[in-house]
């Protein structure tokens, strides 16, 4: 049906919830893959930085204590990470999912006068359920509308600790920090409609964490924006040559009770494939990025080069990033 | 005519030269027959019940940590799968000896049209067949060894211990449907029946009887 361009997944090489200094471009629950129609796979997205890796370890499996505290006191002035693990069995149309870990956390050091230590760290598990519909629809470009929702259950832990080199003089780690435990349900629901012609765009609506959305807390660093309410369109248009399949397109996301527009996340992408391997490069105001998607009959490798910053307040400069993704097929 | 239909399949099997296509129909055929005569699904056989069983010992004996066992634990899945290979080796058909058999039928001038593909029907079906006990043993195998594993792991390690409650869920599904598949037009039942584990937790038992073969 086309949908193989879908921006959604080309910009962050198909995972969908785990970037932490850029866009949180979602896959669309409505997506039908045509192929892997029963089966199983395991996903994994991590962002190769070694140093990040080993704080959001501490932070997320270790009681955090006074020492790793004042290690990041003398660790760079600004560190984020984010990983991502997923297993789905799909059955047809329906697919059951798992989510061991997806861990996220940042640290900035600011002031130097007066050194000042934020910290934040996501981590949740997830179970759910996926199932998708096509409705057919009889218009000149489609022949169908897809329709699907996500359901899951999900624990959360939450992490944070603003502090500065006074306060952390005089505190215990436990009085610094504050961890917030949450279980609870949520849904996500996705519309896409495909085209068969290349100047007529796909459609894609995806409304995400629409049951519990998490409030908008007012903190100096704050990773709770990957599970805020929001809804994302997007336009895509795809283009079958001998050659190969170029493809283009756009998003924009809106988040809050109003449903404004964030302007940090409107997204463009660019996209070529010829066989199995698929070079892309993505852009929005807080992230620049190329990559190349290697895909095989059972398993997919990707990597994606970006230059991004987590916004204008926090990092001023752009910190160039590898992410790498993986997927394997049985 | 017969000719002409041996080459055509030649042609598309063999790939090769118009000189070499006799000999090499004839070193098909024969290698076609050996691998049927000596049961060649006991080579996957013995590799995967190896694979199995260093995966288990490995996997109870070696206590050096999650990784290993994890590491451990996808050799059992490897030794699973090459046995899930063998089962459908020892169960498939061959649709080139059927070919052959009424390519030398039509040779002596006894073929039958009709019968050539009421055999390459039932070839096809017992292809399919096999593909689904395969899919149906080696899924209740790999159902039962997860299943055991998150037992035995620790009470601590949530996250594997979840990890291996939804393969081993996923996998019994997987093999209840081919089991239906396969026994499902004779008297094959599968049932589901709630259980109350504690007021807090509830499950479910499924269980499918099938025909004595």
């Amino acid at each position: 049906m086309g949908l193989q361009s879908s921006l959604f997944e080309t910009q962050t090489l198909g995972v969908c919830v785990s970037m932490v200094a850029t866009t949180d471009h979602h896959c669309n629950p409505a997506y039908i893959p045509a192929e892997h129609k029963l089966g199983f796979s395991l996903e994994a997205n991590v962002k190769a930085e070694e140093q990040g890796y080993e704080t959001t370890r501490s932070l997320l499996f270790e009681t955090l204590t006074k020492d790793q505290l004042d290690s990041l006191f003398q660790e760079k002035d600004f560190l984020s990470y984010s990983g991502h693990l997923r297993l789905e069995a799909r059955y047809d149309t329906l697919s059951m999912w798992y989510v061991p870990v997806h861990a996220a956390a940042a640290t900035k050091i600011s002031n130097p006068s007066l050194p000042e230590l934020a910290l934040t760290a996501f981590k949740q598990s997830a179970f759910g359920v996926t199932a998708a519909h096509a409705f057919s629809l009889s218009l000149p470009w489609t022949s169908a509308v897809l329709v699907g929702t996500d359901f899951y259950r999900y624990d959360r832990t939450d992490i944070h600790v603003d502090t500065n080199i006074v306060e952390f003089a005089v505190k215990s780690a436990e009085d610094l920090t504050q961890e917030s435990d949450e279980e609870d349900f949520d849904v996500n629901i996705g519309a896409l409609l495909p085209s068969d012609r290349w100047y007529v765009p796909s459609v894609g609506l995806v409304g995400r964490h629409l049951a519990h959305g998490g409030p908008d807390e007012d903190r100096y660093l704050d990773l709770r924006y990957i599970v805020r309410r929001s809804l994302t369109a997007g336009l895509s248009w795809s283009y079958h040559h001998s050659s190969g399949v170029y493809s283009g397109g756009f998003k924009a996301l809106y988040r809050g009770p109003s449903w404004e527009l964030d302007r940090d996340e409107l997204g463009m992408a660019l996209s070529y494939k010829i066989g199995g391997l698929q070079s892309f490069a993505a852009m929005s105001p807080l992230s620049r990025g190329f990559g190349f998607l290697f895909s095989h009959a059972i398993y997919q490798v990707g990597i994606k080069y970006a230059s991004e910053k987590q916004d204008n307040l926090l990092q001023l400069e752009r910190k160039q990033h590898v992410y790498l993704y993986t997927k394997i097929f049985m | 005519m017969c000719t002409c239909i041996q080459r055509f399949l030649c042609s598309l099997l063999v790939l090769g030269s118009a000189s070499g296509w006799a000999s090499s129909y004839d070193e098909m055929i024969a290698e076609e027959r050996h691998s049927f005569e000596t049961a060649s699904f006991a080579e996957d056989l013995a590799s995967g019940v190896a694979a199995l069983s260093i995966g288990l010992y490995g996997y109870y004996y070696d206590d050096r940590g999650v990784a290993l066992r994890v590491a451990y634990a996808a050799t059992q899945t490897i030794g699973v799968l090459l046995v899930g290979d063998a089962i459908y080796k020892a169960n498939r058909p061959s649709t080139l000896l059927v070919t052959e058999k009424h390519l030398s039928l039509f040779d002596r001038g006894q073929g039958d049209v009709a019968g050539f593909r009421r055999d390459l029907a039932g070839a096809y079906r017992m292809d399919k067949l096999a593909r689904q006990k395969k899919i149906a043993y080696s899924s209740a195998i790999l159902s039962a060894l997860y299943l055991v594993n998150a037992q035995n792991e620790a009470r601590e390690n949530t996250t594997i211990r979840n990890v291996y409650r939804f393969l081993a869920f996923n996998t019994a599904l997987v093999s209840a449907a081919s089991f239906y598949s396969i026994y499902g037009e004779s008297d094959a039942k599968i049932s589901l029946t709630p259980i109350l584990q504690s007021d807090e937790s509830i499950g479910v038992m499924a269980s499918i009887s099938l025909p004595w073969p």
